[in-house]
């Protein structure tokens, strides 16, 4: 039996060896090319069914689609610590996500603010409950002292009507349903109207332009 | 609902227009759409290479959603052809080393590394070369060894049975077939 025989008798019955008699077995440069061969020939002779891609394609989608009722909440104390500078914070990586995401859940009422003004947290039933006009009090409020409200998860209608009011601006939609979207927004009262479109607008789907006094949504 | 940014555009997300969340990363519909045309374009190729390499189809397709999945996840996506299949390639050798030498020898993994990993092989020119020659230069009886060998995954044992022969002939016939592969392939460097 030579050393080819016992490769082809390696190949029946590999659990008769050892991995070092594999091993050993294949320094044998002959032996190591003929098997080489057997491996080349077997993928040779191989009919290779064309994949059915549309079905791969659903698999990995619905592997990846987004499971229903997740609300994972990170909301760092980063926020409130900038809450004068801007409404939206730029992320600029998503090393910066990472970094950020273990400092855990925090809502914005229970960090004390070291900076004015000050940041309130506007629950979604507050809002809710004013729907989207605001009463002449409430304005005038607002006026006094900006703020900044924070709007989680409420739809994009609540907030820009809000926004829209706040600096007396009126808000055409010429799209429908963004109007439902709901979003995570800080909204820093001090900022410009300008300023809050710019930030609304790296929201995907939304798209605000200002002409005159009217904020228009398409 | 915390803030999200898509991994692949880097806008802020929301709430209804994610493909993908996991805990702190997102993918926005317009990302997924850029996934979805790279796995519709390269799929087939990516599969096939594997196929090529490890005959697994069940190994080949979890190592192309693999690939596909890291994509995902990297937020890098003007990707070429090139790299998702070197990204193939390289799954294919970790998943080879990862199995026993018993494993390798029973699955005729030779593992040749730097043939892979330098696009040496799997080569056309060389599947031709080996299709040809089994086909026109065997023998019927040696063909058919190579065959149920090969393809179907016969043992020696079966093969004997099946043709009507001896164990001692279907070695024979295997190391007649290795010979003439040997001297094809010799023959074209």
């Amino acid at each position: 039996m030579d050393n080819i025989d016992r490769l082809l008798d390696a190949m029946e019955h590999p659990d008769n060896y050892n991995p070092i008699e594999i091993e050993a077995m294949l320094q044998d440069p002959v032996v190591k090319e003929v098997f080489d061969l057997f491996d080349k020939t077997k993928s040779s002779l191989l009919t290779i069914e064309t994949p059915d891609i549309a079905k791969e394609w659903m698999k990995f989608e619905n592997n990846h689609r987004r499971p229903k009722n997740s609300h994972i909440h990170w909301l760092p104390r980063f926020f409130s610590r900038n809450a004068a500078a801007s409404i939206v914070v730029c992320i600029a990586s998503v090393a910066a996500v990472a970094a950020i995401v273990g400092v855990g859940i925090h809502r914005i009422s229970n960090i004390p603010s070291e900076t004015t003004p000050e940041v309130k947290y506007a629950p979604a039933t507050d809002i809710a409950t004013s729907k989207p006009d605001i009463t002449d009090s409430d304005e005038q409020n607002d006026r006094k002292s900006p703020e900044t409200i924070v709007f989680d998860n409420e739809t994009f209608e609540s907030i820009i009507s809000r926004i829209g009011s706040y600096y007396e601006y009126t808000v055409i939609f010429n799209n429908e349903a963004v109007k439902s979207l709901r979003l995570y927004f800080r909204w820093n009262q001090a900022l410009s109207i300008e300023e809050i479109v710019e930030s609304l607008n790296n929201f995907e789907q939304i798209n605000l332009t200002l002409s005159g006094k009217t904020i228009k949504i398409d | 609902m915390g803030i999200k940014i898509c991994l692949g555009c880097k806008k802020y997300l929301c709430s209804e227009v994610s493909f993908f969340e996991s805990e702190g990363y997102y993918i926005c519909m317009t990302t997924k759409d850029e996934i979805e045309r790279l796995f519709r374009s390269y799929y087939a190729t990516m599969y096939r290479l594997a196929m090529v390499i490890l005959r697994n189809d069940d190994v080949a397709r979890d190592i192309v959603h693999d690939v596909f999945e890291a994509l995902l996840i990297s937020g890098k996506y003007d990707v070429s052809a090139s790299y998702l299949l070197t990204a193939v390639r390289n799954r294919c050798l970790k998943y080879i080393r990862s199995l026993s030498a018993q494993d390798r020898m029973k699955e005729v993994y030779s593992i040749n590394e730097s043939e892979i990993e330098n696009e040496e092989w799997p080569d056309d020119n060389t599947i031709s070369l080996i299709q040809a020659t089994v086909t026109k230069n065997l023998t019927d009886s040696c063909r058919r060894v190579v065959t149920l060998r090969f393809t179907e995954g016969m043992s020696y044992q079966e093969i004997a049975d099946a043709l009507g022969v001896s164990k001692v002939a279907v070695y024979k016939h295997l190391r007649h077939a290795i010979d003439v592969l040997r001297e094809k392939l010799s023959q074209n460097g």
